[in-house]
Protein backbone atom coordinates (compact mmCIF):
# COMPACT_ATOMS: atom_id res chain seq x y z
CA UNK A 1 0.00 0.00 0.00
CA UNK A 2 1.03 3.75 -0.64
CA UNK A 3 2.26 6.53 0.52
CA UNK A 4 -0.52 8.23 -1.15
CA UNK A 5 -3.16 5.69 -0.17
CA UNK A 6 -2.16 5.98 3.43
CA UNK A 7 -2.33 10.21 3.23
CA UNK A 8 -6.05 9.60 1.09
CA UNK A 9 -7.49 6.89 3.89
CA UNK A 10 -6.48 9.79 6.86
CA UNK A 11 -7.71 12.74 5.05
CA UNK A 12 -11.16 11.64 3.77
CA UNK A 13 -12.14 8.46 5.32
CA UNK A 14 -11.23 9.08 8.97
CA UNK A 15 -11.50 12.93 8.88
CA UNK A 16 -14.10 13.36 7.23
CA UNK A 17 -16.20 10.42 7.52
CA UNK A 18 -15.56 9.05 10.71
CA UNK A 19 -14.64 11.81 12.92
CA UNK A 20 -16.13 15.05 11.36
CA UNK A 21 -19.39 13.54 10.01
CA UNK A 22 -19.61 10.67 12.98
CA UNK A 23 -19.98 8.23 10.52
CA UNK A 24 -18.50 4.91 12.54
CA UNK A 25 -19.08 2.08 10.22
CA UNK A 26 -15.82 3.65 8.43
CA UNK A 27 -13.79 3.03 11.27
CA UNK A 28 -14.59 -1.05 9.98
CA UNK A 29 -13.09 -0.17 6.97
CA UNK A 30 -10.10 1.33 7.96
CA UNK A 31 -9.00 0.42 11.29
CA UNK A 32 -7.08 -3.01 11.23
CA UNK A 33 -8.39 -5.34 13.97
CA UNK A 34 -4.78 -4.89 15.67
CA UNK A 35 -4.68 -1.69 15.45
CA UNK A 36 -3.51 0.18 18.89
CA UNK A 37 -4.18 3.80 20.25
CA UNK A 38 -1.80 4.84 22.98
CA UNK A 39 -3.98 7.55 24.80
CA UNK A 40 -3.14 9.11 27.78
CA UNK A 41 -6.29 7.56 29.45
CA UNK A 42 -4.54 4.18 28.43
CA UNK A 43 -4.48 1.73 25.27
CA UNK A 44 -8.06 1.97 22.75
CA UNK A 45 -7.68 -1.39 20.71
CA UNK A 46 -9.17 -1.87 17.09
CA UNK A 47 -12.23 -0.58 15.40
CA UNK A 48 -14.34 -0.63 18.50
CA UNK A 49 -12.05 1.21 19.92
CA UNK A 50 -11.80 4.04 17.41
CA UNK A 51 -15.79 4.40 17.56
CA UNK A 52 -15.61 4.59 21.70
CA UNK A 53 -13.31 7.08 21.00
CA UNK A 54 -15.40 9.22 18.19
CA UNK A 55 -18.23 8.75 19.86
CA UNK A 56 -16.51 10.10 23.00
CA UNK A 57 -15.08 13.21 21.41
CA UNK A 58 -18.88 13.78 19.51
CA UNK A 59 -20.87 13.79 22.40
CA UNK A 60 -18.50 16.33 23.92
CA UNK A 61 -18.26 18.37 21.01
CA UNK A 62 -21.49 17.96 18.63
CA UNK A 63 -20.10 20.54 16.47
CA UNK A 64 -16.46 19.43 16.50
CA UNK A 65 -14.23 19.30 13.40
CA UNK A 66 -10.73 18.01 12.74
CA UNK A 67 -8.55 20.05 9.93
CA UNK A 68 -5.07 18.69 8.56
CA UNK A 69 -2.73 21.72 8.74
CA UNK A 70 0.24 19.39 8.06
CA UNK A 71 0.63 15.73 6.69
CA UNK A 72 4.32 14.33 6.54
CA UNK A 73 4.34 10.48 5.24
CA UNK A 74 7.40 8.25 4.51
CA UNK A 75 7.12 4.33 4.23
CA UNK A 76 4.39 2.93 6.57
CA UNK A 77 4.14 5.92 8.82
CA UNK A 78 2.34 9.39 8.73
CA UNK A 79 2.38 12.49 11.02
CA UNK A 80 -0.42 14.65 11.03
CA UNK A 81 -0.95 18.28 12.71
CA UNK A 82 -4.54 19.19 13.18
CA UNK A 83 -6.54 21.93 14.52
CA UNK A 84 -9.10 20.88 16.63
CA UNK A 85 -12.81 22.97 16.69
CA UNK A 86 -15.65 22.76 18.75
CA UNK A 87 -18.07 23.50 21.62
CA UNK A 88 -17.80 21.83 24.85
CA UNK A 89 -21.73 20.87 24.97
CA UNK A 90 -21.75 17.14 25.98
CA UNK A 91 -20.20 15.85 28.95
CA UNK A 92 -16.48 14.77 28.66
CA UNK A 93 -14.73 12.34 31.23
CA UNK A 94 -17.53 12.32 33.43
CA UNK A 95 -17.29 16.40 33.56
CA UNK A 96 -20.23 18.70 32.88
CA UNK A 97 -20.00 20.83 29.82
CA UNK A 98 -19.08 24.81 29.88
CA UNK A 99 -20.34 26.23 26.76
CA UNK A 100 -16.65 26.92 25.54
CA UNK A 101 -15.03 27.02 22.26
CA UNK A 102 -12.11 25.28 21.54
CA UNK A 103 -9.22 25.96 19.13
CA UNK A 104 -6.40 23.56 19.73
CA UNK A 105 -3.18 22.34 17.85
CA UNK A 106 -3.13 18.26 17.99
CA UNK A 107 -0.53 16.26 16.21
CA UNK A 108 -0.47 12.45 15.56
CA UNK A 109 1.64 9.74 14.47
CA UNK A 110 0.04 6.76 12.84
CA UNK A 111 1.07 3.44 11.44
CA UNK A 112 0.07 1.66 8.38
CA UNK A 113 -0.16 -2.23 7.36
CA UNK A 114 -2.17 -3.81 4.37
CA UNK A 115 -3.34 -0.30 3.67
CA UNK A 116 -5.29 0.02 7.58
CA UNK A 117 -3.75 2.14 10.44
CA UNK A 118 -2.58 -0.38 12.91
CA UNK A 119 -0.92 2.10 15.65
CA UNK A 120 -1.72 5.80 16.30
CA UNK A 121 -0.13 8.17 19.17
CA UNK A 122 -1.75 11.38 19.94
CA UNK A 123 0.26 14.67 21.30
CA UNK A 124 -1.23 17.39 22.66
CA UNK A 125 -0.96 20.10 25.32
CA UNK A 126 -3.49 19.01 27.85
CA UNK A 127 -2.83 22.46 29.96
CA UNK A 128 -4.20 24.23 27.04
CA UNK A 129 -6.65 21.97 26.17
CA UNK A 130 -8.18 22.36 29.87
CA UNK A 131 -7.81 25.49 30.27
CA UNK A 132 -9.81 26.02 26.98
CA UNK A 133 -12.56 24.15 28.09
CA UNK A 134 -12.92 25.78 31.78
CA UNK A 135 -12.76 22.62 33.83
CA UNK A 136 -10.21 21.74 36.69
CA UNK A 137 -6.98 19.84 35.99
CA UNK A 138 -7.43 16.28 37.57
CA UNK A 139 -4.23 15.92 40.05
CA UNK A 140 -1.21 14.39 38.48
CA UNK B 1 21.63 11.34 -1.25
CA UNK B 2 17.68 12.50 -2.11
CA UNK B 3 16.57 15.94 -0.24
CA UNK B 4 14.65 13.71 2.49
CA UNK B 5 17.57 11.95 3.30
CA UNK B 6 19.89 15.26 3.48
CA UNK B 7 17.02 16.81 5.98
CA UNK B 8 16.37 13.95 8.34
CA UNK B 9 20.38 13.83 8.56
CA UNK B 10 20.73 17.70 9.43
CA UNK B 11 17.49 17.48 11.98
CA UNK B 12 19.31 14.24 13.44
CA UNK B 13 22.63 16.38 13.92
CA UNK B 14 20.60 18.84 15.98
CA UNK B 15 18.84 16.41 18.19
CA UNK B 16 22.42 14.71 18.65
CA UNK B 17 24.64 17.90 18.58
CA UNK B 18 22.59 20.43 20.08
CA UNK B 19 20.48 19.03 22.20
CA UNK B 20 22.07 15.92 23.59
CA UNK B 21 26.00 17.25 23.63
CA UNK B 22 24.97 21.00 24.43
CA UNK B 23 26.47 22.19 21.02
CA UNK B 24 24.82 25.47 21.17
CA UNK B 25 27.38 26.94 18.44
CA UNK B 26 26.29 24.87 16.35
CA UNK B 27 22.85 26.04 15.98
CA UNK B 28 23.46 28.95 14.11
CA UNK B 29 24.92 26.14 11.08
CA UNK B 30 21.59 24.19 11.53
CA UNK B 31 18.93 26.90 12.05
CA UNK B 32 18.31 29.53 9.91
CA UNK B 33 18.09 33.79 10.32
CA UNK B 34 14.82 33.64 9.66
CA UNK B 35 13.75 30.92 11.29
CA UNK B 36 10.17 30.94 13.19
CA UNK B 37 9.55 28.58 16.16
CA UNK B 38 5.64 28.41 16.21
CA UNK B 39 5.20 28.22 20.23
CA UNK B 40 3.84 30.68 22.57
CA UNK B 41 5.61 32.86 22.39
CA UNK B 42 7.64 32.42 19.06
CA UNK B 43 10.93 31.69 19.06
CA UNK B 44 12.55 33.86 15.96
CA UNK B 45 16.22 32.88 14.68
CA UNK B 46 19.22 31.06 15.90
CA UNK B 47 19.73 33.42 18.83
CA UNK B 48 16.17 32.97 19.41
CA UNK B 49 16.60 29.27 19.86
CA UNK B 50 19.95 29.56 21.29
CA UNK B 51 18.55 31.48 24.06
CA UNK B 52 15.58 29.09 24.48
CA UNK B 53 18.10 25.69 24.75
CA UNK B 54 20.88 28.28 27.14
CA UNK B 55 17.28 28.98 29.23
CA UNK B 56 16.68 25.46 29.32
CA UNK B 57 19.44 23.81 30.15
CA UNK B 58 20.52 25.61 33.14
CA UNK B 59 17.56 23.99 34.27
CA UNK B 60 18.32 20.63 32.68
CA UNK B 61 21.47 20.32 32.13
CA UNK B 62 21.12 16.65 31.49
CA UNK B 63 18.09 16.90 28.99
CA UNK B 64 18.09 14.20 26.34
CA UNK B 65 15.77 13.12 23.72
CA UNK B 66 16.02 9.93 21.95
CA UNK B 67 14.84 9.80 18.58
CA UNK B 68 12.19 7.25 18.69
CA UNK B 69 10.71 7.92 15.08
CA UNK B 70 12.06 10.09 11.90
CA UNK B 71 10.25 10.22 8.76
CA UNK B 72 10.45 12.70 5.73
CA UNK B 73 8.46 13.96 3.02
CA UNK B 74 9.36 16.84 0.46
CA UNK B 75 10.56 19.82 2.95
CA UNK B 76 9.30 18.99 5.94
CA UNK B 77 10.47 16.04 8.48
CA UNK B 78 8.64 14.99 11.51
CA UNK B 79 10.55 13.62 14.49
CA UNK B 80 9.16 11.79 17.49
CA UNK B 81 11.54 11.77 20.66
CA UNK B 82 11.03 10.72 24.06
CA UNK B 83 12.70 13.39 26.45
CA UNK B 84 14.17 12.94 30.31
CA UNK B 85 15.48 15.42 32.09
CA UNK B 86 15.98 16.15 36.23
CA UNK B 87 15.30 19.76 37.03
CA UNK B 88 17.90 20.90 38.98
CA UNK B 89 18.91 24.96 37.58
CA UNK B 90 16.55 27.78 38.42
CA UNK B 91 13.92 27.93 35.76
CA UNK B 92 12.00 31.04 35.75
CA UNK B 93 11.11 31.96 39.21
CA UNK B 94 10.67 28.26 39.93
CA UNK B 95 13.48 26.86 41.91
CA UNK B 96 14.15 23.30 41.08
CA UNK B 97 12.93 20.19 42.63
CA UNK B 98 15.62 17.86 41.95
CA UNK B 99 12.97 15.28 39.65
CA UNK B 100 12.87 13.44 36.94
CA UNK B 101 10.58 13.76 33.54
CA UNK B 102 10.24 11.42 31.02
CA UNK B 103 7.38 12.14 27.80
CA UNK B 104 6.98 12.07 24.88
CA UNK B 105 7.41 15.01 22.22
CA UNK B 106 6.93 15.64 18.04
CA UNK B 107 8.37 17.90 16.36
CA UNK B 108 7.68 18.62 12.25
CA UNK B 109 9.99 21.19 10.31
CA UNK B 110 10.86 22.71 7.16
CA UNK B 111 13.75 22.95 5.49
CA UNK B 112 15.78 25.65 2.82
CA UNK B 113 18.94 24.55 1.92
CA UNK B 114 20.15 22.93 5.06
CA UNK B 115 18.96 24.76 7.50
CA UNK B 116 15.67 24.75 9.30
CA UNK B 117 13.42 28.07 9.03
CA UNK B 118 10.01 26.71 10.49
CA UNK B 119 8.92 24.41 13.14
CA UNK B 120 6.37 23.20 15.54
CA UNK B 121 6.59 21.15 18.90
CA UNK B 122 3.68 19.73 20.02
CA UNK B 123 4.44 18.07 23.83
CA UNK B 124 1.98 17.62 26.51
CA UNK B 125 3.04 20.56 29.15
CA UNK B 126 1.06 19.12 31.82
CA UNK B 127 2.52 16.33 31.86
CA UNK B 128 6.38 18.45 32.45
CA UNK B 129 4.55 20.37 34.88
CA UNK B 130 3.55 17.46 37.06
CA UNK B 131 6.46 14.92 36.69
CA UNK B 132 8.79 18.07 37.82
CA UNK B 133 6.68 19.09 40.75
CA UNK B 134 6.31 22.43 39.46
CA UNK B 135 3.49 24.51 39.91
CA UNK B 136 0.49 25.30 36.91
CA UNK B 137 0.48 28.63 35.87
CA UNK B 138 -2.74 30.46 36.18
Amino acid sequence: MSVENNKAILRHQHVEELFNKGNLAVADEIISSEYVYHGPAGELKGPEGVKQLVTAWRTAFPDGRFSIDDMIAEGDKVAVRYTMTGTFKGEYMGIAPTGNKVNITAAFFYRFKGGKEVEALPFEDQLTFYHQLGIPIPPG
Amino acid sequence: MSKEEKNKAAVRRFYEEVINKKNLALIPELIAPNYVSHATPEIIGSEGIKSYFSTAFAAFPDWHEKIDYMFAEGDMVATFTTITSTFTGKWRDTAPTGKKVKSQAVSLCRLEGDKQVEGWVILDSLSFYQQLGIPLPK
